[in-house]
């Protein structure tokens, strides 16, 4: 059975690293400033995606199949 | 006011604390009412007591001998701090404590810990946690001010001031609140300069700059400076 994977795009940086920290690896290859930043807790997922001109659906979809890859693995 | 034992669980050194535990620390604390810009203690006290803020907020600051001050950080609620007398017997505490803002905390005798640390291995390790984690910062800070650009230094702080005690506006902002003179202490550098990149900053829609309050209005960029992007200021 998969695994639940409730992301949202107002979810922070920091929730989804709390509840996820093997996500961190999509935002290092998105060469995104995020891991590391003071603000993660400030920050939310569509202003990452706004932030790094991608979109956020997009954004989400593959946070979520990274997410899901790992929980699959462990 | 009197608190829940079990709300001292939120303290990051009494994080994996019994229930029993968090008891006999609120048995053996002594509440304090602070007035907003009064003292909790003074640097070169004793540390006989060690505390922990349950409402309001302080601010830690070192004098040298000319009077120069320099803050050290800003402690919020449910932060211990004061407690070095924990760990080294007859010791001094080596900054002072100021009220920010009326504020409570729970003092708790620091020989008191000490004992409780003998058969409580959780309470050392988390300690050492908090230890470790301000001697970090306080590495970053050295290697910030002996290598860093000015504008660098001073995003770096008002990051690290947004992490700490920042606040997020409906509109999507970041404020906060401090001094200017404050943000120059932090950055090692003079409130002239501090004002100077504040106004820049603010020509440019990074921040809103107010006396005692900022706006972040696009915290990225803020961030990129304090990485060492490109400086906007040449």
């Amino acid at each position: 059975m998969d695994t639940i994977i409730d992301l949202q795009s107002e979810m922070t940086v920091e929730d989804v690293l709390k509840a996820w920290p093997d996500a961190y690896t999509v935002f290092l290859n998105g060469k995104a400033d995020c891991i590391g930043c003071f603000l993660q807790k400030f920050c939310t997922l569509r202003e990452v995606a706004e932030t790094y001109q991608v979109s956020p659906e997009e954004f989400l979809d593959v946070l979520e199949n990274h997410i899901r890859t790992i929980s699959k693995r462990s | 006011m009197a608190i829940d034992p079990l709300q001292l669980r939120r303290v990051s050194v009494f994080q994996n604390a019994t229930d029993d535990d968090l008891k006999l620390f609120t048995q053996n604390s002594v509440e304090r009412s602070i007035e907003e810009g009064e003292f909790f203690f003074f640097q070169g006290d004793s540390a006989v007591y060690f505390y922990v803020l349950i409402s309001g907020r302080a601010k830690l600051m070192q004098m040298n001998s000319a009077g120069q001050q320099v803050n050290l950080r800003t402690i919020n609620e449910w932060q211990m701090f004061g407690a070095l007398g924990v760990v080294r017997e007859n010791a001094t505490y080596p900054a002072t404590a100021q009220a920010l803002e009326h504020s409570t905390a729970l003092a708790i005798k620091s020989d008191f810990l000490r004992e409780m640390m003998q058969t409580r291995p959780y309470l050392s390790f988390d300690l050492m946690k908090l230890m470790t984690g301000y001697i970090q910062e306080m590495q970053e800070r050295y290697r910030e001010l002996a290598t860093e650009k000015v504008e660098r230094r001073i995003a770096h702080a008002m990051l690290r001031l947004a992490s700490q005690m920042g606040t997020k506006t409906i509109n999507g902002d970041i404020e906060l609140s401090f001094t200017r003179q404050d943000l120059a202490e932090m950055s090692g550098t003079t409130l002239y300069t501090v004002s100077r990149v504040l106004s820049e900053w603010e020509k440019q829609g990074l921040v809103e700059a107010g006396r005692e309050r900022v706006l972040i209005r696009r915290p990225h960029e803020l961030v990129r400076i304090s990485e060492g992007g490109e400086s906007i200021i040449g």
